[in-house]
């Protein structure tokens, strides 16, 4: 008598377990996505996929907004794209896929030149190039490129 | 009423024999033990129905030509020339399938449809390919070219080549104004007999005249003193029941003697260059063969001997790449008057001669080619096989925009998927298809470009041309980095998509880039070669099994 009571309650404790876990599987899938933050790639390569990082932390975020944020509409620039179509180091691009708040949809940097994508496409001015050296010096300290790329592609700025 | 019986039985089992003997006539056209032995099997099986190839009629073939070449057919075939498919106009038996001129009578007239035939042992092949007769002087209003004598030309000489010629004229080739050789149905490139032999001193000029228009003169060429010295001149390989050999490194207008032992057998002179003799009386295996030439009296050394190989040792033929839809096959390795037969699948789809031999079928994805040389009675081993492609194959053209959307395409699709003109939308990279994965340490030209091969990319060939319209892609290396492809559009210039970037035609310099070899290509400074990929005309449908 005691055993088909047990087994039926094991089964439903199991089966809303099972439950709650796919819940929080998908939740912490979505919070770990938000988490990730702004993934930003540093367009060098043309046949190996391009290295990349995610702006995780508060204060890596909000400089980037503040360099956004700072930067003044760029009138004179008539390309399409600042990422030019070359071999070897092109700009950085920072992907908002989580969709967080005041963040552009996309966002390109390249030699003086940055390109923001939300429901259009604007093109700012990153004075003295400080956008896109900052991020440079986040991925090497991330050691996403290591200290040869990081020294070939401040030489290409010469 | 016993004997009856017993008579009726053997009456029975006589009727039965005799109907057993019809059925067999019916069936097999004979009696056995008196049928004719069956055959001999070919790789397809017994009794192949036999057949010939369609012989080639070169072309174009020009209004007032009193001669036509013929190759592709079977060594002592009969062939038939015929004006608009029915009236025999030319023709003859020849040994020459590498090309044989027969003179046609009366002249070609402009709309002629020109065909040939070839007949052997009772069967005769279809009709050639038709080759309709043009009016030289409408295509070229400027007139008939300026022939171009080969030079030098020397003392003694008794043989002279003539190029850039309008084929189907009257060629005379003229020592101080006197004809001292001419051919009749001349082809593009044609050589004459100098009789006499050119003198030193002389002043030589060729004419040619079609339709009873003279050309323009040659440049005069002086005779000059024959050289002291004259080359040792190059046998090619001779085997059991072959009628000729092929002899190089001749001077222009020597006379070249081919010995056999102490007998000359074949010999003549020459225009400069490679000539082919035919042996008399034809050799036999083990005969030690061997070639001088000379001018007046300067004789070279004697050619190293040639021993004339057994016929196990007749090699297989070398069998270019045969694409869907080819009509003809191209051979070498062969001898130049061996009969050449053509296998799909173990059944006989050609048979002829020379180094281009017609199908009677054409190649179909996934036939497995074979052929084979015979000389006489002595038949090589089959060729390797070459399985024809399965996809046809067509270059793009530069279209950006396919490429260049802003969004999945551009994004997820880089330079290898570009190069081989397929959308995987998997930033395909080379080796993954055939479960390879590059890492850093293999980014080297060698390492990439093995990987592109697991995939089914092959090399470019020697010959510098894609096979079967491949498209023509090209591999650098960033060392230690990276790995970039191009590709040739049909336009003959080329592209490339650097990574997620857009595809473009111009190089980091802004310029077009000509050739990748050249191309301002930033860090990748290793180029590494080209290959070949099957590719097509409609943008990101490439053929190429990448992943």
């Amino acid at each position: 008598m005691l055993r088909p009571y047990l087994a039926k309650h094991v089964f439903l404790f199991l089966l809303a377990g099972a439950v709650l876990c796919s819940w929080t599987g998908s939740g912490a899938q979505e919070t770990s996505s938000a988490k990730q933050g702004l993934k930003v790639t540093i367009s060098v390569y043309s046949g190996r996929p391009d290295p990349y990082f995610y702006l995780g932390s508060e204060t890596e975020m909000e400089q980037f907004r503040s360099f956004l944020k700072n930067a003044a509409v760029n009138k004179a620039f008539e390309r399409t794209t600042v990422i030019p179509s070359i071999l070897g180091y092109r700009g950085i691009e920072v992907e908002n896929a989580a969709g967080i708040r005041d963040v552009p949809v996309s966002v390109a940097v390249y030699k003086g030149a940055i390109e923001v994508r939300s429901k259009e496409k604007v093109f700012l001015v990153d004075k003295d190039r400080a956008l896109e050296q900052y991020l440079l010096k986040l991925a090497r300290e991330k050691k996403i490129i290591d200290e040869r790329m990081y020294d070939r592609i401040k030489a290409s700025e010469q | 009423m016993t004997l009856l019986a017993g008579k009726w039985n053997v009456a029975k089992k006589v009727v039965f024999v005799i109907a057993l003997l019809y059925s067999l006539l019916f069936l097999w056209g004979c009696c056995p033990p008196f049928c004719p032995p069956p055959p001999p099997p070919g790789p397809g099986g017994d009794g192949q129905k036999a057949m010939l190839s369609p012989p080639t009629v070169s072309e174009p073939l020009y209004e007032c030509s009193t001669a036509v070449s013929v190759a592709g057919f079977v060594p002592g075939a009969t062939i038939e020339i015929y004006s608009n498919g029915t009236a025999t106009i030319g023709g003859g038996v020849s040994d020459a399938p590498w090309g044989q001129s027969f003179a046609v009578n009366p002249p070609l007239t402009n709309g002629q449809v020109i065909t040939a035939t070839q007949t052997l042992g009772g069967v005769m092949s279809p009709h050639s390919k038709a080759v309709t007769v043009k009016s030289f002087f409408e295509s070229h209003p400027e007139g008939l070219p300026k022939p171009v004598l080969d030079i030098p030309i020397y003392n003694c000489g008794g043989a002279i080549g003539v190029t850039n010629l309008a084929p189907g004229g009257l060629l005379e080739v003229f020592a101080d104004s006197v004809v001292v050789g001419k051919a009749a149905g001349c082809g593009a490139g044609q050589w004459v007999f100098a009789l006499p032999p050119f003198v030193t001193g002389q002043k030589v000029i060729a004419t040619e005249t079609l339709c009873a228009k003279t050309g323009p003169k040659s440049d005069s060429v002086a005779v000059i003193p024959e050289p002291s010295f004259l080359p040792t001149p190059v046998m090619g390989p001779v085997y059991e029941g072959g009628k000729y050999c092929t002899v190089s490194s001749i001077t222009n207008g020597a006379t070249v003697t081919v010995f056999n032992g102490p007998q000359p057998i074949a010999g003549h002179a020459c225009s400069g260059g490679g000539q082919v003799f035919r042996l008399n009386p034809q050799p036999a295996a083990g005969d030690s063969l061997n070639a001088v030439q000379g001018l007046c009296s300067s004789i070279s050394p004697t050619s190293p001997p040639v021993v004339v190989k057994p016929c196990s040792e007749l090699p297989a033929p070398k069998l270019s790449p045969v694409c869907i839809g080819d009509n003809m096959v191209t051979v070498s390795g062969t001898a130049p008057d061996a009969r050449i037969r053509v296998y799909a699948n173990g059944t006989l789809v050609g048979d002829g001669g020379g180094t281009t031999i017609n199908l009677l079928q054409a190649a179909q994805a996934g036939d497995v080619i074979t052929v084979t040389q015979s000389l006489k009675n002595c038949t090589s081993p089959l060729s390797a096989p070459f399985a024809v492609g399965k996809t046809t194959c067509s270059i793009p053209g530069y279209s950006p925009g396919f490429w260049n959307d802003g969004g999945t395409v551009q994004d997820h699709n880089n330079c290898y998927n570009y190069s081989n003109n397929k959308r995987t939308d998997t930033f395909a990279q080379p080796g993954r298809a055939a479960g390879l994965s590059l890492g850093w340490a293999d980014m080297r030209c060698d390492r990439v470009l093995d990987a592109a091969k697991a995939d089914g990319i092959l090399p470019l060939p020697p010959s510098g041309i894609c096979p079967c319209k491949k498209d023509k892609i090209a591999l650098v290396v960033w060392p230690d980095e990276d790995y970039h492809w191009y590709r040739q559009d049909s336009g003959g210039k080329w592209s490339h998509k650097p990574g997620h970037t857009e595809a473009t035609n111009v190089d980091n310099s802004q310029h077009a880039i000509a050739s990748p070899e050249t191309a301002d290509r930033g860090g990748y400074t290793e180029f590494c070669g080209y290959f070949c990929s099957c590719s097509d005309e409609q943008q990101g449908q490439g053929h190429e099994n990448i992943q």
